[in-house]
């Protein structure tokens, strides 16, 4: 047995594991005592920020071309949840950069974008100002206008809610460039602030919100601010189909907020669980609770599952990213939300929290969640980015069988230490030419997985399972091809195909992910490895897969609840371990 | 000897004395609420309305000077309270309740008269809030021990309002042989009694009901006489005027708290509708997306069933008051489950603006935030669920003889009786909730011949699940209906509690023919109620008929803009 590439799969984000870790001892930055009443004060979290510049976060935000580390979005995503799995508001706050920088990586000229790399990993911090006050998400409505002049152009308008408007040095703006707006009447600009003359900008107030209280969200108002003619990013006009490209890198990065929320909430909920009792027994040893911890564990590994598929299709099924993304931004937060909402119940209740570090740290991880489902394009906003693409994926399948697909660039999305092809971000497109490998793929994933049950390499039940959800897509796939697409008032009915489609999608990411490091990853870990035994008789699969299953109304099987039981007793077991509880083998899995 | 009896205010006075909530220069309205809540301090223009209004009274029953006759009247007041502001309502009166509570049930006529006294004086009592669903380490520890002449108590309270302005506590002790056969009593400590050996410990901070302080009181050999303990000697039975008062007093404020829950998210939907109707997304006003009126109308229907529990168990007590310990819990469970969903639907429409602490929607995240500490958040679904299992395994031998519940449980403006009715079905009262759903097939003429074949369908299979429920209960080995039952068995008890809410609707429904035209006689509520509870989970906007979707999207809009509540019953409010 070796210790290669699959144990540690990425070094960076074992080291900044560690490093946390570390900080989050009683005088640290990432104490949690520390954190929680930085929160309390609604004080920025500059202690924190500053240790992760120490470690070079930032540099991950800037592609390897530009100077940066930025290759793999899989590590990079990793990176983030390692860093929201001990706090929201720091992963937020620290984070924003790659969001306010992206759309030069993506539209930008090579020395503009080779400017800013050199910038942001100098410490340089990057906002991104797409929103106004007044038109919420709509971006065809901004107001905020550039007006072409003389040595390049002016700037007149107010961007609000954006976060890290005042700290940042730098903000990407979307423009009006074109009075009658549409399609290309928008324009992207880098602006420097730092070369702004001080009366032709403001910022504007701290916006006091529900959670995440210590971030910088505020915002930015130009007045008749001159910038030059290379603030100027990708052409005139490109605004919009800029951040629409920009969006598809975002919105699937920020599914790792999601999870280092769930890591952070299933490791308050574990111990809560072990410290309390009621009707004179612990917690964790009522049987409705131990059901409760497993279906929490198993959503998080399924939102794993789909979040790590999504994070390498950037890299390998980068043309299909528009329905990645959308179904990833709309599903992942979602899950979790309605993970931490159960969890609240329990330990959040009462609403005493004074005190007690579990309630408090839990209270605020709760508050600060939900801004995931809203930023960056809300779960509503999502699913209609899901459903415009409904006929597209409609055509995706035909009398119940599925078009062809990408499958090397499926089988390199799945496979977990795979090559990392170079992310180009030409083929970032607004439409997927090829519908959605990973659920046409699901067929063909699901008759090899009997095959696996009819050699005894899987459990019968999980071949059963795959083989209900492959019936639940075509079913699925039927009723899109019936569905007709309106250009106003989406029907309610194609917000209900839209989740199931969410589901399939996660569904079949599972199987996917099972199907390709089964193998190399049961072999590779150690056997007293937490990790080990969520591979091992495909417990995790079971697990995940009853999630989707039950969400989707399919008929349960009592032995498929009671998986979750099992993977109860495993985190409990592993308790004291304080490891992520992953798909994805952790540090202390290097052999020396 | 007659107290002097306090002015009877009609419903509404309150509601009146609040004003529009809406009014930025209301002092109590959503901003001022909101700027207190903000700097974690109680609403002093709220608590000075409730002083003048009189609201102790609201707590002391007739007998005693005060108004309090009626749990549902009761809680029709406390409702315009905690639909403008949880905390004012949880620092107010919430205390208030819990104590004297126990005083009318359990104390001697000497005792009912101190606190009636206080009360319709304004002055404030306190007991410990509850307990923390899931053993928290603040659980409530006083100890009574006997010196031969009185009790001596050590220990600590759990967490109580208003320690600083209460006149008496209430407070539970654990008496072990001090005192007989009690394991438990209550005992009511008065500022007149010496105070040694009881000090306050330090404020605790709260997330949610920010306003409110909240305090503990820490014991060290405390001696108190005899006389302190509420009922002593006679804690026997007596037999009140109201009927009510039989109840387990934590039962009776249970349940008034969590009505309390339909008051909250009531103002979170209106604050929903006032932000669709006026926003527009990508060009349209939110109001007129499809998938957002399905979220609205199932907000709606949601309050209507969890008003129509809460309503029905609180006319309950007066009936059959011993059925509130079935009933209590699976209010609470029902209502804890479906509206802190119901609030994260809502949250999802309001999208960011439900995330900024500033401008008139910032009322929303101060009500999430106070939903669970001000009405449920003591419940614990696991708690309630165990307090029904023992009640499953008699389901399959209660025989539907056709007996439904007493017509006056749904006949919400009808008077209750004045005094117990001896009834050998008391026990049985929750499983004659779900006689109508038998009964509904012979009911209502009038309305869409559709909608009323949809509802006798629904009603039809919730018949079935209870048949299955009571199938599958019947079996249960005793083991099974305690604290190790498995996740099956609890699901059984979740599942029975779906079908008491569809009797309850039903019965509700038929109730209403005698007011033909009506909102609750169509039968389009019923059918969408029906519908959502019916539904596998709660947490997708429900699919119903456009038809139906349409009339309680009109009904909604209308009492939206009407001012009127979102419940049962659709009491005038105060503004727009």
């Amino acid at each position: 047995m070796t210790a290669g590439t699959v144990l540690s799969l990425h070094p960076a984000v074992d080291e900044l594991d560690r490093l946390l870790t570390q900080a989050a001892e009683p005088s640290g930055p990432f104490a949690a005592a520390s954190l929680i009443d930085l929160d309390r004060q609604e004080a920025f979290p500059a202690d924190a920020c500053r240790l992760l510049d120490d470690f070079g976060l930032h540099t991950y935000y800037v592609p390897a071309q530009y100077g940066g580390r930025l290759a793999d979005f899989a590590e990079s995503m990793r990176l983030t949840r390692a860093v929201a799995a001990r706090d929201l508001t720091v992963a937020i706050a620290h984070g924003k950069t790659f969001l306010g920088a992206v759309s030069v990586w993506l539209g930008g000229r090579p020395q503009q974008a080779a400017w800013l790399g050199a910038e942001v990993c100098a410490g340089a911090v990057v906002s991104w100002g797409l929103t106004e006050r007044h038109h919420g998400s709509d971006l065809f409505a901004g107001e905020l206008a550039a007006v072409r002049t003389g040595s390049g152009w002016r700037l007149s308008g107010e961007k609000w809610l954006i976060n890290n408007a005042t700290r940042g040095d730098l903000v990407c703006v979307l423009a009006r460039t074109s009075p009658t707006g549409g399609p290309r009447g928008f324009s992207m600009f880098l602006v420097d602030k730092r070369r702004l003359p001080a009366d032709r900008y403001r910022h504007l107030d701290k916006v006091y919100t529900h959670g995440i209280r210590g971030a910088d969200i505020s915002g930015i108002a130009f007045d008749d601010a001159e910038i030059p003619a290379t603030a100027l990013v990708g052409g005139v006009g490109d605004g919009l189909a800029i951040t629409l490209r920009a969006l598809q890198l975002t919105r699937t990065a920020c599914a790792a907020l999601s999870l280092g929320a769930a890591d952070q909430a299933l490791r308050l909920a574990v111990d809560f669980v072990r410290g309390r009792r009621l009707a004179g027994r612990p917690l964790a040893e009522l049987p409705p609770m131990r059901r409760l911890l497993g279906e929490a564990a198993a959503t998080l590994l399924l939102a794993e599952a789909t979040s790590l598929l999504a994070s390498r299709s950037i890299n390998a099924l980068t043309a299909e990213m528009n329905v990645t993304a959308a179904i990833t931004k709309a599903f992942v937060p979602s899950q979790v939300q309605e993970m931490l909402d159960t969890f609240a119940e329990i330990i959040g209740g009462s609403g005493f929290t004074a005190g007690q570090p579990i309630e408090e740290a839990f209270e605020k991880v709760h508050r600060d969640h939900p801004i995931v489902g809203i930023f960056d394009g809300s779960t509503l906003v999502s699913k209609n980015a899901l459903i415009n693409q409904f006929p597209r994926l409609a055509r995706s399948y035909q009398d119940g069988s599925p078009l062809p697909w990408d499958e090397a660039g499926l089988r390199e999305a799945a496979t977990v230490d795979g090559h990392v092809t170079e992310f180009d971000p030409a083929r970032l497109s607004l439409l997927s030419a090829q519908g959605c490998s990973v659920v046409q793929a699901l067929p063909a994933a699901a008759a090899r997985l009997s095959e696996q049950a009819g050699t005894g390499e899987v459990p019968v039940g999980l071949a059963r399972m795959a083989d209900q959800l492959r019936a639940a897509v075509v079913g699925l796939q039927r009723e899109l091809a019936e569905y007709v697409p309106t250009a106003r008032d989406v029907p309610a009915a194609a917000f209900e195909l839209a989740r199931r489609y969410e589901l399939c999608f996660a569904g079949a990411a599972c199987v996917h992910l099972w199907l390709h490091n089964a193998t190399a990853l049961r072999a590779a870990v150690p056997r007293d490895e937490p990790t080990a035994a969520l591979w091992r008789d495909g417990l995790w699969l079971r697990a995940a897969l009853a999630r989707v299953l039950d969400q989707l109304g399919a008929r349960r099987e009592r032995a498929d609840l009671a998986v979750h039981d099992r993977l109860a007793e495993q985190l409990l077991r592993h308790a004291d371990d304080r490891r992520p509880f992953s798909l994805l083998p952790g540090p202390a899995a290097v052999s020396a | 000897m007659a107290a002097p009896t306090a002015p009877v205010q009609p419903i509404g006075e309150l509601e009146r004395r609040l004003g529009d909530p809406w009014d930025p220069a209301n002092p109590v309205g959503f901003a001022a609420v909101v700027a207190a809540d903000e700097q974690a301090r109680p609403l002093a223009a709220g608590e000075h309305i409730l002083d003048e209004y009189g609201f102790g009274a609201e707590l002391v029953p007739a007998e005693y000077g005060g108004r309090l006759t009626r749990l549902d009247r009761l809680i029709e007041v406390m409702r315009a309270v905690y639909r403008r502001d949880p905390a004012l309502g949880t620092g107010y009166a919430a205390g208030s309740l819990r104590a004297a509570m126990p005083v009318w049930t359990a104390g001697t006529a000497q005792q009912r008269r101190a606190v009636a006294d206080l009360l319709l004086h304004n002055g404030r009592i306190s007991a410990p809030l509850h307990e923390p669903a899931y053993g928290g380490p603040t659980g409530p520890a006083i100890e009574a021990v006997s010196d031969g002449t009185g009790l001596v108590l050590n220990g600590r309270t759990g967490p109580m309002t208003g320690l600083g302005r209460a006149a008496a506590l209430v407070l539970p002790v654990r008496t072990e042989s001090a005192l007989g056969d009690h394991p438990h009593a209550q005992v009511l400590i008065g500022p007149a009694v010496a105070a040694t050996g009881m000090h306050q410990l330090p404020a605790l901070r709260t997330a949610g009901v920010r306003a409110v302080t909240l305090g503990a009181v820490q014991f060290r050999d405390c001696r108190v006489g005899l006389d302190r303990v509420l009922g002593w000697p006679q804690a026997g039975l007596r037999i009140p005027s109201t009927p009510f008062l039989l109840a387990d007093p934590s039962r009776l404020a249970d349940t008034v708290l969590a009505a309390m829950a339909v008051a909250i998210v009531d103002t979170g939907l209106r604050t929903t509708v006032r932000h669709v109707t006026t926003r527009k997304l990508y060009g349209k006003a939110d109001v007129d997306l499809p998938y957002i009126r399905s979220v609205l109308v199932s907000a709606f229907v949601d309050l209507l069933v969890c008003d129509a529990f809460v309503t029905v168990a609180a006319r309950a007590a007066h009936v059959a008051p011993a059925a509130l310990d079935t009933l209590a819990p699976a209010v609470q469970h029902a209502l804890s489950v479906r509206l802190a969903n119901t609030m994260r639907q809502l949250s999802v429409v309001l999208g960011a603006h439900f995330y900024i602490r500033e401008g008139d929607r910032s009322i929303f995240q101060k009500l999430l935030r106070d939903l669970m500490p001000a009405s449920l958040g003591h419940a614990g679904r696991l708690s309630c669920e165990l307090a029904i299992l023992p009640h499953l395994p008699g389901l399959a031998g209660w025989k539907a003889t056709g007996e439904p519940a007493p017509p006056e449980l749904f006949r919400l403006d009808a008077d209750l009786p004045p005094l117990p009715q001896p009834t050998p079905l008391t026990g049985h009262l929750p499983d004659q909730l779900t006689a109508a759903l038998t009964n509904c097939l012979d009911t209502g003429s009038g309305g869409n011949a559709e909608e009323l074949r949809q509802v006798r369908g629904l009603a039809e299979h919730f018949g079935l699940e209870l048949a299955g429920i009571a199938l599958a209960a019947a079996d249960l080995p005793e083991q099974e209906t305690k604290s190790m039952a498995g996740p099956a068995t609890h699901e059984l008890a979740t599942r029975y509690i779906t079908v008491l809410m569809a009797g309850v609707c039903v019965g509700l429904w038929q109730e209403e023919q005698h007011r033909p035209g009506s909102f609750l006689a169509d039968p389009s509520w019923l059918a969408a109620a029906l519908t959502r509870l019916a539904a596998a989970s709660p947490a997708q906007p429900a699919a119903l008929p456009e038809g139906v979707e349409q009339r309680l999207l009109a009904e909604l809009l209308d009492r939206y803009e009407s001012a009127r509540a979102l419940g049962v019953l659709d009491t005038p409010l105060a503004g727009r």
